[in-house]
């Protein structure tokens, strides 16, 4: 295989391996995510952040891919990018690893997003305790 | 298997295998402290589902990133500076991780401030 087949298979098979990266995540967050979305008292934004946790994980892992560039300071052309397979191999492992680190953000994100949520959800609980009338 | 790659692999699976190991004793303490901040079954799963992946997650990241440079034809001793090198990288990003979900959760504590402290 020379390097530019070698190039062409890596890009399209590192693609599906860093979207499924974040569905990996996604699987395994979905049942808690949907589980908390169950518990908040506004129905429409249940809705809303069920349907946006799947996009949320899974654009950060494309993005990841997408973010790496093989034009580097040094190697701008592409007869020197395809020259050497050890560089190909190297953005590849960059690629996946971008992904990676994307896809943690995200969770990041996501935790923090949820926090928000149940400290409101705890506000709108302790108000509904006391003025059962505001909430009807 | 070339050393290089049995190298790379090697610091991938002690990676994970540290980060496990990070989350293992810490499992039980956390699921107690978050079924009593978050008060919701399905957050206390969301939480520590989240700081299980964010700690593999980022382990394997920076250990298929950052590859231990070594060729072919080194010394024994080279190998393992190589491994200890790409775990170095490893250990930095497990204790970020412990950092930052550390903040998180004092957050959360904060914000939704248990009533049974006793």
């Amino acid at each position: 295989m020379t390097n530019e087949q070698y190039l062409i298979v890596s890009y399209f098979c590192v693609a599906p391996v860093s979207v499924g990266i974040g569905f990996v995540a996604y699987l395994w967050l979905r049942g808690p995510l949907r589980g908390i979305a169950a518990t908040l008292p506004w129905k429409g934004f249940r809705e809303l952040l069920v349907r946006l946790f799947p996009a949320g994980i899974l654009l950060p892992a494309l993005l990841g891919f997408l973010s790496v560039s093989y034009k580097g300071c040094n190697i701008r052309e592409y007869d020197k990018i395809i020259a050497r397979r050890e560089y190909l191999v190297s953005k590849n492992q960059e690629q996946i690893s971008a992904s990676l680190v994307h896809v943690v953000w995200a969770v990041f994100a996501w935790c923090a997003l949820i926090a928000i949520f149940l400290a409101a959800k705890r506000r709108f609980d302790l108000r509904d305790k006391s003025h059962p009338a505001a909430s009807e | 298997m070339p050393p290089a790659n049995a190298t790379h692999l090697a610091v991938l699976v002690i990676s994970i295998a540290l980060a496990v190991l990070v989350y293992l004793p810490i499992q039980r303490n956390l699921g107690d402290l978050l079924s009593r901040v978050v008060a919701v079954p399905a957050g206390v799963v969301f939480y520590r589902r989240c700081f299980l992946l964010l700690l593999i997650f980022g382990v394997l990241g920076q250990a298929v990133a950052a590859g231990p440079d070594v060729k072919p034809g080194l010394h024994f001793m080279e190998y393992v500076w190589g491994v200890a090198s790409g775990l170095g990288d490893s250990l930095q990003y497990i204790f970020l991780t412990l950092a930052i979900y550390l903040v998180l959760v004092t957050i959360l504590v904060a914000a939704l401030k248990p009533k049974d402290d006793k």
